[in-house]
């Protein structure tokens, strides 16, 4: 009998009463894209509804007798002649601490068969960046864990940097490792990987290696698969700002990997082409420079004012066969502060990461480097730069004085000590002590092949014999001149325990 | 494609200078035929479209569970004019299955007001397939 009442109770509040809704109907549907006449008053970027479908639409075309609109779902149950109403809301998305650990499609509904998720806020997708009093410049840094990256192309939080290169070379790998080691950094900031036109298999090897990384607790996955429609890939990114933004805007730091936007930019000039939008240069659409650039102006670091939260932006573009002349990579280079790019060559020489580091830049640079690594990785640069170009000389002559010789062999030991295996992200304090070893340890003498096992024989004398070393770089963001003389005795030491003297 | 679109312009012209001009329809007419001079086999679908687009844009569709009077028609069509501001044709038809009221179809607006409707609302606000 409760339920009776309780359901009369219900009813009670029931008004009836007509509804006026704003329609109009289906005149064609093609590839995703629906034409529809009416919906006189509908608004750019609206949300429409096919009731009998049971899916949504986004309007993205207002034409004088036509409405194209993108359809959020699948097409094939939407017939000529369906009715399609306005839903007057603008397409908005959950976001909120709920969504950690979750996987997610671009509509913010659940994909890991783990529930329901009940969203602290709903944010719209299309939103404007920060403007420039709300900003504040890059400071704090976010180590991805890469030896290389940290040193050389150092990230700040706030900073858009740009990993390119072509297929299969270890893009994905830099961002994985970076969102990995997230998990022992001191004010650790939430993560979103975007996966826009993955393949699942591909996809679940990510999250499973997260989940196995313990890195899945403070990660959101956005995922928009291959075989999903143009809308999806072309949403996906917006989603993870969107949510991304949500922890800037409440004074907590995130980091966003886009994987890919390239395929995000074909999915675009898929849909502009049914949209009939006139095509530009390689077919797509005039404004694929504003689809990336209203994305990634997004990221920033806020001012004390607005909170001081940052959203940080790993875009990551694929080149064919190594070209970044090309028109989309040109264009994201152009609006990130700075890239990370992988050259085919070094991969195959097994040098990986296989980061370039002469075309590789962070435009913030030492701005987003703590003290001690400032410290270490000052003349690695110089060092690297000078034994590449006497390496190519090398090649035409044996003949080579004393100095030559000394500056290649060290620049190949520091190359050899830049060299790290994927899903191995490094402690920040043990990156520093590797790269002071590399710089200043004269490691000359020995061979190249024992030079990962000095490493592994450093790292571990450092952690088990000499704890304040690296509870100081840590803790006090300091590496002192008696740590540094610390450091050089024990690398002495082992080299003599390797049978390698200094006369 | 190019036919087709063809087509449609010519229709949407056709429909919308007759709407304008109703006096000059022989004009329209002549003028219609001179444009087509080598491609006379558009004129039926033109014709064809331009009927359609005259229903969708001037007729209003009319469903009710019951048969209306007459004075009750006159009623609806003033407080329609209302809604809509502008005249339009109203076309009548019966659809039991409403149980009560009607339901009335333009090109850019559908009224709900039948007691059909309000039972879909309800089954969707409590019906099984609510998500709590």
């Amino acid at each position: 009998m409760d339920l009776i009442e309780q359901f009369k109770q219900q009813l009670k509040g029931l008004e009836i009463k007509g509804e006026l809704e704003e329609t109009g109907e289906v005149i064609e549907v093609k590839d995703g894209v629906v034409k529809l006449s009416g919906l006189k008053n509908v608004e750019n970027f609206e949300l429409i509804e096919f009731e009998e479908a049971n899916v949504l639409g986004l309007v993205l075309n207002l034409e004088e007798y036509e409405v194209g609109v993108v359809v959020l779902g699948e097409s094939r149950n939407i017939k000529e002649g369906m009715i399609a109403k306005r839903t007057k809301k603008v397409f908005s998305i959950p976001v909120g601490k709920s969504l950690l650990g979750r996987v997610v499609d671009p509509l913010g509904r659940p994909l890991d068969g783990k529930g329901e998720i009940k969203a602290d806020e709903y944010l719209p997708l299309e939103r404007k960046g920060p403007s420039v009093i709300e900003r504040s410049p890059v400071s704090a840094p976010i180590h991805t864990g890469i030896k290389m990256v940290d040193a050389l192309i150092p990230i700040g939080k706030g900073q858009r940097e740009l990993i390119i290169g072509d297929r299969s070379l270890g893009k994905t790998a830099i961002a994985i490792d970076t969102i990995i080691n997230q998990k022992k950094e001191k004010n650790r900031p939430y993560c979103i990987y975007v996966a826009c036109g993955q393949k699942k298999s591909k996809v679940k090897r990510l999250i499973s290696t997260l989940e196995r990384e313990g890195a899945m607790e403070y990660t959101t996955v956005v995922f928009a698969a291959a075989d999903d429609p143009a809308s999806f890939v072309y949403l996906a990114p917006f989603s993870g700002a969107t949510i991304g933004e949500y922890f800037r805007d409440n004074k907590e730091d995130a980091l966003v990997v886009y994987d890919d936007l390239t395929k995000q930019a074909w999915a675009w000039r898929e849909i502009s082409l049914i949209l009939r939008r006139p095509p530009g240069r390689e077919a797509y659409p005039g404004d694929v420079f504003y689809l990336h650039s209203r994305l990634l102006e997004r990221a920033a670091k806020l001012s004390p004012e607005r909170g001081g939260g940052s959203l940080t932006a790993l875009p990551i573009i694929e080149t064919q066969a190594g070209d970044i002349s090309g028109y989309i990579p040109t264009n994201v280079i152009s609006i990130t502060d700075g890239q990370i790019f992988l050259n085919s060559t070094m991969f195959k020489k097994e040098q990986k990461p296989a980061i370039d580091v002469g075309t590789s830049v962070s435009r913030v640079g030492s701005a987003a480097q703590l003290k001690p690594m400032k410290k270490v990785a000052g003349r690695l640069k110089l060092d690297l730069a000078q034994f590449q170009e006497l390496e190519r000389f090398s090649e035409f002559t044996e003949e080579l004085d004393p100095q030559t010789k000394k500056t290649i062999e060290k620049g190949k030991r520091i190359r050899e000590i830049l060299r790290q295996d994927d899903l191995n992200p490094m402690p920040f304090e043990k990156e520093v002590i590797i790269i002071f070893a590399g710089v200043n340890g004269e490691l000359e003498d020995i061979p190249l092949n024992k030079i990962k096992n000095l490493e592994k024989d450093l790292i571990e004398e450092v952690e088990i014999n000499h704890k304040e070393i690296l509870n100081s770089i840590r803790e006090k963001e300091d590496f002192s001149d008696d740590d540094q003389k610390k450091v050089l005795e024990i690398i002495k030491k082992i080299k003599a325990d390797y049978g390698f003297k200094r006369d | 494609m190019k036919k087709e679109k063809e087509v449609t312009i010519l229709a949407r012209s056709l429909y919308l200078s007759l709407k304008e001009n109703p006096e000059k329809k022989q004009e329209i007419f002549s003028n219609l035929l001179k444009i087509l001079e080598k491609k006379k086999e558009l004129l039926f679908p033109i014709l064809k479209k331009a009927e359609n687009i005259y229903k969708k844009e001037e007729i209003a569709e009319l469903v009710s569970a019951l048969d209306f009077d007459k004075e009750l028609k006159e009623e609806l069509e003033i407080k329609i004019q209302d809604i809509l501001k502008e005249k339009k044709e109203i076309n009548y038809s019966l659809d039991e299955s409403l149980l009560a009221g009607f339901r009335l179809k333009t090109k850019d607006i559908f009224i709900k007001a039948s007691l059909k409707d309000v039972l879909i609302k309800m089954k969707k606000k409590y019906g099984l397939n609510r998500t709590v």
